[in-house]
């Protein structure tokens, strides 16, 4: 396959979001059966009031994040924007890796029969993690190191979740997508100028803290016990201080849009389409209305599948092409924020490429 | 007053009667679940751009705490 040309053939060669596609595991958990499981006063139509989500999707038993995301790209290569031997690099976002290691990507590279001399590397990165995958992907292309990047964004939180979580198990869903970032000629940059960012001090806030290295699982990190939100879990569970994550975001994500509009040089007014990382309506809301983006423009898809972190910003940007809110040449502006605490925003321009004019 | 549509919004968010919300109004340890919390500090951010942490939110003892957090004039 060969680079999209405009009329200017001595345009630079830019990196371009030429696909994105997005797989979802089989099995729905609906408000009806988490009301009816969780029990309490909830009724399904409170939840959906006060999250926005109607349902959230699953990973069964034996399946894995590595799973979906094979899933997802495989759709990629089926919709026929590229094939596995075309792809130079793969990255693989995720935070619910098979094993400590060997990277999951590797096993994932052998299953998608990507070729021998294609790289692949994991990255953990949770809501922000698409933005930082389009970063590193534009850096393989412009840099040369890579022609076509395959990125796949894949997470597995309900793993993680306790069962009687009840604020957590409504919010998070489980989902893969899977982008591909290639050479495109262009007189203008097609993704970028980036704004990143990171605190650190929030990394207590939204974690699982047993697990890892620092804490290893054992009887003592399966202790459960209620929190001061009356929530049961245990070390080895995901633990979320709602109020503080949501503190967080507001410090950050209004300057966070406005820092870009700077580096981009273009005003609020000249952005098509915002897709920001769907966290959870109230969050949404919210920062609509503080950075005054117009409903119209604003990406909202979190009823259908609820937050399923890394891939919310690229399976809401494949529901707007389905509903034709963007194409060639449109303007997005994608916003991640959230665990580490971590958050990336990015300027792209949807290219003139078959996938977005189909 | 200028303080008003904080006291309508605050009445709101804590579920209290707005005819007898006032700075005095005292917020008990169980009134701050994370509901609370969110729903005060969006009204925070949204009226006055004033982005509160929890733990600033917990230290309010009463509302007339929170109207300071704000930056507003408590009634007083």
């Amino acid at each position: 396959m060969t680079a999209s040309r405009p009329d200017d053939v001595s345009a630079p060669l830019r990196a371009g979001l030429l696909g994105v596609t997005s797989f979802l595991p089989a099995t729905a958990l609906s408000n009806a059966q988490l009301a009816a499981e969780l029990g309490g006063d909830w009724t399904p139509e409170q939840i959906l009031a006060k999250t926005g989500i109607a349902n959230r999707y699953i990973a069964s038993e034996g399946e894995c994040a590595s799973d979906l995301g094979v899933q997802a790209a495989q759709r990629l290569f089926a919709s026929g924007i590229c094939g596995p031997g075309d792809i130079d690099f793969f990255l693989f976002c995720t935070q619910s890796p098979d094993h400590f290691l060997p990277a999951t990507a590797c096993g994932m590279h052998q299953r998608l029969g990507l070729r021998a001399d294609c790289g692949a590397v994991d990255f953990n990165q949770g809501c922000s993690g698409f933005v930082y995958g389009l970063s590193l992907a534009k850096g393989l292309v412009e840099s040369g190191a890579a022609a076509r990047v395959l990125l796949v964004t894949a997470e597995t939180y309900s793993k993680f979740l306790n069962p009687r979580d009840r604020s957590a198990r409504t919010i998070f869903g489980d989902g893969a997508a899977a982008v591909l970032v290639g050479p495109v000629l262009a007189p203008r940059e097609l993704i970028g100028p980036f704004v990143f960012g990171t605190d650190g001090s929030g990394a207590k806030e939204l974690i699982v803290p047993a697990g890892g290295l620092r804490c290893r699982p054992g009887t003592a990190s399966a202790v459960e016990f209620v929190d001061d939100s009356g929530n049961w879990r245990s070390a080895d569970n995901l633990y979320m201080n709602g109020p503080e994550v949501f503190s967080f975001t507001l410090r950050v994500v209004p300057a966070l849009v406005e820092r870009l509009l700077v580096r981009t040089g273009i005003s609020l007014a000249d952005v098509d389409y915002f897709v920001f990382h769907q966290a959870s309506k109230f969050m949404l809301d919210h920062l609509r209305a503080r950075t005054k983006i117009p409903e119209e423009r604003f990406c909202r898809y979190l009823e259908h599948c609820g937050n399923t972190v890394s891939s919310t910003i690229p399976i809401a940007l494949e529901s707007a092409r389905r509903e034709r809110a963007v194409g060639p040449g449109a303007r997005v502006m994608l916003v991640g924020f959230g665990v580490g605490l971590s958050w990336a925003a990015t300027m792209i321009e949807i290219p003139e490429a078959s996938f977005w004019t189909a | 007053m200028q303080d008003t549509p904080l006291l309508e919004r605050l009445a709101e968010v804590f579920q209290i009667s707005p005819d007898t919300i006032s700075p005095d109004t005292r917020l008990g340890a169980d009134a701050w679940d994370s509901v609370a919390m969110l729903g005060t500090m969006a009204v925070l951010d949204e009226l006055f751009g004033v982005v509160a942490s929890a733990d600033e939110l917990k230290s309010c003892r009463t509302v007339g705490d929170l109207m300071r957090l704000a930056g507003g004039t408590s009634a007083g």
